[in-house]
């Protein structure tokens, strides 16, 4: 069982996406189907330890946009989702796998997080669902566009 | 001082960001290049040295540990310092980098200022 709580997750997402990328994020409604949707780009990184899991990161155009435009310091209208969204996905898959393994080592001391790789719409769905097993799931927006994170037990 | 810095990340959006934050901190960087593994950073300052290497740790081809190791065989890059620059947790593997002479770091994602006092830190001034 993941000790991390839903709420902790969502803190972690929030503070992480306003020191990277000055994003500042509220919780949404919208469902995994309805992200999923409207996906630009899905990655997932594994974090293995004493226990396995799999960050799955989906995001919106927009919010692509937003937080590439915020990480290198240029209007959203100079990204482009198509050269930047699988890169800017994979990147908060990477930072948020990295504070996941901060906060759980207490209790794992031991967890190594994996490179990110691109998932399908299958995948990312997949992972959503898998979370509601023992794993976690939060989504994020802002004005721009929407984010969904889980993890999901492997 | 001028000080010729290497960005050694996989992320192209990070090594972007990176060099951002050199240039926000307000680093005097005659010279940024990047790399995306480690392979591609040691032919990088084979070519031409570097003062720093700001380094990732986890990336494909060849990592940051292999890259901290193949960088100590070689005596023409003794001079070279290293600051991670990463997503890194595991504290274990970051007492590794430190038992391997990397001692200076910063956690991604992280403010100009903080890379500014890590070259401070690194070279006495900035």
């Amino acid at each position: 069982m993941l000790t991390v709580s839903t709420d902790g997750l969502q803190d972690l997402v929030s503070n992480a996406l306003e020191r990277m990328a000055f994003v500042f994020v509220e919780p949404c409604g919208t469902t995994a189907g309805e992200m999923i949707a409207c996906a630009a780009a899905h990655s997932s990184i594994e974090l293995r330890g004493a226990k396995n899991y799999v960050v799955t990161v989906t995001a919106t155009p927009g919010f692509v946009q937003e937080v590439a435009a915020g990480m290198m310091g240029c209007d959203e209208s100079e990204i482009d989702v198509d050269d930047h969204g699988s890169a800017t996905v994979s990147e908060l898959a990477n930072i948020f796998g990295g504070e996941l393994v901060m906060m759980m080592a207490n209790e794992d001391e031991g967890m190594l997080i994996g490179l990110p790789r691109d998932v399908t719409d299958e995948d990312a769905g997949g992972a959503a669902d898998r979370a509601g097993d023992g794993g976690r799931v939060c989504m994020v927006g802002t004005e721009s566009g929407e984010l969904m994170v889980s993890v999901s037990p492997d | 001082m001028n000080y010729r810095i290497l960005i050694v990340d996989d992320s192209p959006l990070l090594r972007a960001t990176a060099r951002r934050a050199v240039l926000q901190a307000g680093v005097d960087a005659s010279q940024i290049r990047e790399a995306p593994n480690g392979q591609e950073a040691l032919d990088a300052l084979r070519t031409q040295s570097a003062d720093l290497v700001l380094l990732d740790i986890n990336m494909p081809i060849m990592d940051g540990f292999q890259f901290v190791e193949e960088k100590a065989k070689d005596p023409a890059l003794a001079d070279v310092k290293v600051a991670l620059v990463t997503t890194e947790g595991n504290q274990k593997r970051l007492a590794r980098m430190t038992e391997l002479g990397v001692e200076h770091y910063l956690r991604k994602p992280f403010e100009p200022e903080e890379l500014r006092s890590l070259v401070a830190n690194l070279f006495g001034d900035s």
